[in-house]
């Protein structure tokens, strides 16, 4: 029933791995589409090489004109609908969030990333008027040192929180086996401990950020 | 495929609960408008061909204008079919004169 949409104000902040991330885990037990919205169509490079579980569809090469029709037909397909955007915010994004039953919005721990958040969460909420809907988010901080939570982070995460934008508590780390992902293909359940190191922690990093989302679609369908 | 991680979560991965939705009502699809010309039945031409393409200016009294519109609205007649008609009038007359 959800459809997920990530979506950023600047790319290279890990929407199209934390998007990979959350469909690979959820197609373990369920279908899952994974809309490729970006023009530079990562997932859809990812989806080529081998690995790619059944139960994940992605879709590519969608456009502004197309974008309703793919998300639509998506939702009548399968449970879970996942779009990855391109960094930036504009009408095919604002198409997007016109359907997202939460919509996640990826930064990294700089104050800089942190001002591009808040560009996007302005973004959203404009989205919300215009649609006269509510468009429920949440950040995720990405790319985070596994080891320490610095005090840069704990102070941008601080400021935040204390503006009212809700945060995830799972940051994804920065870990060599999302890369891999991308790299090899398949998931983290495909790739083996010979090929990348850390993947273990790094499988803990992601069922958390999974759980969490999941926790979330939970508490806003039994909301509606 | 399946790692066990997950399954650790307990409920929070049971994801039992989540159905595919059901497809919106989709809109028509917006036609191209069709062009005016095909629009339009095909008209009939309400001209009416007289073949009259010349002009007269006549200078005249105004007796003589006020008598020959007379005529012609009498007759119902059109101002060109009345000039026409009074010049085959004078011609026969010319004509039966010279007889």
């Amino acid at each position: 029933m959800p459809t997920i949409t990530f979506a950023s104000s600047k790319g290279g902040c890990g929407k199209s791995t934390a998007a990979v991330l959350l469909a690979s885990a959820l197609a373990e037990r369920s279908a899952v589409t994974l809309i490729d919205a970006d023009p530079n169509q990562p997932i859809v490079r990812w989806s080529k090489r081998p690995g790619r579980p059944k139960n994940l569809a992605v879709v590519g090469g969608v456009a502004q004109d197309t974008l309703l029709d793919a998300i639509e037909d998506a939702e009548g397909k399968t449970p879970f609908v996942i779009v990855d955007l391109e960094g930036t915010a504009n009408l095919l994004v604002s198409q997007a969030l016109s359907r997202a039953d939460l919509a996640i919005v990826p930064l990294k721990g700089s104050t800089l990333d942190a001002i591009e958040a808040l560009k996007l969460v302005k973004f959203i909420t404009q989205q919300e008027r215009a649609y006269r809907r509510d468009i429920p988010y949440r950040l995720l901080f990405t790319q985070t040192p596994p080891a320490i939570r610095s005090r840069t982070l704990k102070a941008i995460e601080a400021d935040l929180l204390g503006q009212g934008i809700p945060i995830f508590g799972t940051a994804l780390n920065e870990r060599d086996a999302y890369r891999a992902v991308f790299a090899i293909g398949g998931t983290l359940g495909t790739l083996s401990l010979d090929e990348v190191g850390g993947l273990e922690a790094a499988r803990t990093n992601a069922d958390r950020y999974v759980a969490e989302v999941v926790r979330a679609l939970k508490a806003l369908r039994s909301a509606a | 495929m399946s790692r066990s991680g997950l399954d650790d979560m307990g409920d929070d991965m049971d994801l039992s609960g989540f159905e595919a939705k059901s497809k919106p009502a989709t809109p028509p699809p917006i036609q191209a408008p069709t062009p005016l010309q095909a629009q339009r039945t095909a008209r009939v031409p309400r001209t009416y061909r007289t073949g009259r393409s010349e002009t007269i200016a006549v200078k005249t009294t105004p007796e003589a204008a006020a008598t020959f519109y007379t005529l012609a609205d009498r007759l119902h007649l059109k101002v060109g079919e009345t000039f026409e008609r009074a010049v085959e009038a004078l011609a026969r007359e010319a004509d039966r004169e010279r007889n």
